[in-house]
């Protein structure tokens, strides 16, 4: 099993997100901010009954559970997991599969995954074929580096609980926790006949979701989002800057297969990009418009750019290659996008679980309502299956050649 | 008109698929629609007594937990945030919408495709059907791209005396298009009270001319028994008498049909229950004791472990006709039952293929809006103490029959049995 895990997030748990994101999409705020109460534009039908008060009919739904409680053969299920059945009724008569209901383990994991950083120990980490878990690399300045953990060491038990052959989700979870607490490992190393214990302090590890690097032997900067989260705006701003110190002039930004993330992250980013204007129109359930407009940091208005997308672009990713190509700031390269056009809000229930409600759909700055048709790049280049296993990147390669005759 | 073809060619009574269609909007997998049948609807209404003496009456103090509180209040924590947010307002169930919505969740995370809970609306068109009998005009249809097509008039109902034929196509229903409608839609268009007319708008093939029927609808009952007779050389004639559902009128039909090939001169007897998906408890033990004058049918095993035993009921009509049953993977439930009891008294002999499979009962409960819940209440095992759920039948003789891949007027099943009777 080959999997790098950046920072230790488990690449079996960051692939269910990623999974689980596609489909539920990007989100606006934050969780510091999910406690902020409904806005004013989304009142319930003028008339209609509020539905968040039992109306006399609700009898029949304890009439119906009575009946259940005494014959049914087979077990019912507990208070909470009652209550999330009943909600999940609700929101089966929904037409929106992004009005979900998350349970509590579910939305720890993605609350973290949101705000880009986690209590570890920052390791890249893997299995090997024995299905021993294999210390890849450490990440400078956490505390595995500072335990001097290195590449290759086996870990054999977390915290006295062995971990050879349990899947690497479930190591990972043992290894995490919060930020300040201790974990012990049971260590092996090659050069070291025996096991040995070693205790570290669990820190804040960062999800980093921003990747960049120079094309070789070209003035084009390559920048590959994986997640908006809410550190992907400051990540891609370092990373401009970055590549804009070692003389990149063109630009290359990378959106594929990202599913989206945070409302915020999109539009932070876009603002990296472009001076002002609109970014997007929030369309809500009675037609009135609020832009989300430019926020005035850019730091790359001129760069020639291209900005990759496929099928997996999803969400905050369409919001920024949508607002790139309204405004005429780059020209999409690939092939269409997912056309993920609504924006929820997770509240947090009060028993930790969460409701992502769809609240709005979103427009691009010209108008276009993108829930169901997708960004259509000006230069369509499909990848094959073929391609794709013999490694080679098409599109990548356009990208290049149509940049490198750009000035 | 109030029938819809089945999938294998038999005559599926449209309950079936009815309920089938109903359920698939629950999210019962495939294999369920063999299953959905009322196999222990031994209670229509809450305060009847049940079999064993029990009675059961609605209550709301068995839904609190033992504090005597139900907290649902993230339930109506979520319902607020619904209410204030989400963006398509007008999807938002609401009132009495919304009570449903909740049973249906709770319904659904049993993760027991039996158990189902159906509207008031829903419910009373369940009911009629349950009935076995409706007011309409009495065709088998199905929808096809142009329209629906009348699969079979049934005999001796307003359809047939008007003259729709097999393959008709159904244009219009009251001048309304059937094209891109609905089944479900059609039927409750063309059904409506005895005596009142519906006026379909009918292409015939090979024919030029559209012909308009106007038709009184009368009381149909559904037919769930045909009967056959097959004559053997230099033997007495078999009858042969297919089955296509335990329902309430079902008992009659099956020993009228009985009765009938008597009558006819057949000794020996070959009952056909094949696709039979099941039906009511006690139709099965009914119709069983037509064959076993003594001793126990079925027993039933409630989740407190109480048991409720189903002997035999007197006066069977056949308790002598050497016997055959006919089984396959789709005889379900009832059909089970009946083959179970068969098989371990060795009155008969089952031929065919393994049953389905299903070994539970449920009960079909009246709530206080008419709304109907059915829950899966006990296990049931044959006389031998056999458990069936998710194991199925073993048939004494093994034949296959794929319909798809041999000729439409082969059935080895069939012959199997002739040929086993023959030599009784």
């Amino acid at each position: 099993m080959e999997s790098v895990i950046k920072g230790c997030v488990a690449t079996v748990a960051a692939m269910m997100l990623v999974l689980f994101f596609f489909v539920a999409g990007f989100m606006t705020s934050a969780y510091r901010h999910s406690t902020v109460t409904g806005p004013a534009y989304a009142s319930p039908i003028d008339g209609a009954a509020p539905i968040a008060t039992p109306s006399e009919n609700f009898n029949v739904f304890y009439e119906a559970l009575g009946f259940m409680r005494q014959e049914f053969y087979g077990e019912l299920p507990d208070e909470q997991h009652l209550n999330y059945a009943t909600i999940r009724g609700v929101l089966a008569r929904l037409d929106d599969g992004n009005t979900i209901l998350v349970e509590p383990a579910a939305h720890e994991q993605e609350r973290e995954r949101f705000q880009g950083e986690f209590g570890g120990i920052g390791a890249q980490v893997s299995t090997n074929e024995q299905g021993e878990f294999v210390i890849v690399a450490p990440i400078d300045d956490t505390p595995a580096a500072n335990a001097d953990l290195r590449a290759n060491d086996v870990i054999l038990e977390v915290d006295g609980t062995p971990i050879t052959g349990m899947p690497i989700g479930e190591s990972i979870e043992l290894i995490k926790g919060e930020v300040g607490t201790e974990v012990t490992l049971l260590v092996f190393r090659a050069s070291e006949g025996e096991p040995f214990s070693l205790t570290l302090v669990r820190a804040k590890i960062p999800d980093p979701t921003v990747y960049h690097e120079m094309i070789e032997e070209t003035e084009i900067g390559y920048i590959r989002v994986g997640f908006f989260s809410a550190r992907t705006t400051d990540e891609l701003r370092k990373a401009i800057t970055e590549l804009q110190e070692q003389g990149a002039s063109k630009l290359m930004l990378d959106l594929r297969n990202n599913p989206g993330g945070l409302l915020d992250a999109a539009i932070g980013t876009s603002s990296l990009f472009i001076g002002d204007g609109i970014i997007a129109y929030q369309q809500f359930n009675d037609d009135s418009r609020k832009p989300l407009e430019a926020r005035g940091d850019a730091i790359s208005k001129d760069e020639p750019m291209l900005v990759l997308i496929n099928e997996g672009s999803a969400s905050a990713s369409e919001i920024l290659a949508g607002a790139l190509q309204a405004s005429g700031r780059a020209r999409l390269i690939g092939t269409q996008s997912y056309g993920k056009g609504t924006v929820q809000i997770p509240y947090t229930l009060e028993d930790g679980s969460s409701l992502h409600v769809t609240i709005a759909h979103w427009l691009t700055p010209d108008g276009i309502d993108l829930s169901s048709d997708g960004l259509m790049p000006e230069l369509y280049v499909e990848t094959t299956d073929e391609q794709r296993e013999a490694g080679e990147d098409p599109v990548f390669n356009k990208a290049v050649e149509t940049l490198k005759e750009l000035n | 008109m109030e029938q819809q073809k089945s999938n294998n060619g038999f005559s599926a009574p449209f309950l079936f698929s009815f309920l089938f269609l109903i359920l698939a909007s629950f999210g019962a997998g495939w294999a369920g629609h063999w299953t959905l049948q009322q196999l222990g609807v031994s209670l229509p209404l809450p305060g009847l007594p049940l079999p064993g003496g029990q009675r059961l009456e609605p209550t709301t103090e068995a839904a609190l937990d033992e504090e005597g509180n139900l907290d649902l209040s993230v339930f109506w924590e979520a319902m607020k945030l619904l209410d204030e947010n989400y963006y398509a307002q007008e999807e938002l169930p609401r009132e009495d919408e919304l009570t449903y919505s909740a049973i249906e969740g709770l319904v659904e995370s049993l993760d027991d495709p039996h158990t189902n809970f159906l509207t008031p609306q829903l419910a009373s068109d369940f009911q009629a059907d349950l009935q076995g009998e409706f007011e309409g005009i009495g065709a088998r249809v199905d929808m096809a791209e142009e329209g629906l097509v009348i699969v079979a008039p049934f005999p001796g109902t307003p359809a047939a005396e008007a003259g729709l034929e097999p393959g008709d196509i159904v244009l219009e229903i009251d001048g309304r298009t059937t094209q891109g409608m609905d089944l479900l839609e059609a039927v409750s268009l063309v059904r409506g009270e005895r005596g009142t007319v519906v006026s379909l708008k009918v292409r015939r093939p090979g024919e030029a001319d559209l012909i308009v029927f106007d038709i009184t609808r009368g009381n149909i009952v559904i037919p769930v028994v045909e009967t056959a007779l097959i004559e053997v050389e230099g033997q007495s004639p078999i009858g042969h008498l297919r089955l296509t559902d335990f329902g309430r009128n079902s008992v009659e039909q099956f020993k009228e049909g009985i009765n009938e090939l008597r009558a006819q001169g057949a000794e020996r007897l070959i009952v056909d229950l094949r696709f039979n998906p099941g039906g009511l408890l006690n139709a099965a033990v009914e119709i069983t004791s037509q064959f076993i004058d003594e001793g126990l049918i079925l027993s039933e095993k409630t989740s407190d472990g109480q048991e409720v035993r189903h002997p035999a009921e007197r006066g069977g009509v056949a308790v002598d006709m050497p016997l055959v049953v006919l089984i396959n993977e789709g005889s379900a439930s009832a059909s089970e039952i009946l083959a179970g009891a068969i098989k371990d008294t060795e009155r008969g002999t089952l031929i065919g293929t393994t049953s389905f499979g299903k070994g539970s009962v449920q009960r079909l409960h009246e709530l206080s809006d008419n709304s109907l819940l059915r829950i899966t209440v006990a296990r049931w095992f044959t006389p031998n103490g056999n458990a069936i759920h998710e194991v199925g039948i073993e048939p004494d003789i093994y034949v296959e029959w794929n319909p798809e891949e041999t000729a439409p007027d082969e059935d080895p099943q069939l012959d199997a049995a002739v040929e086993f009777l023959r030599n009784q």
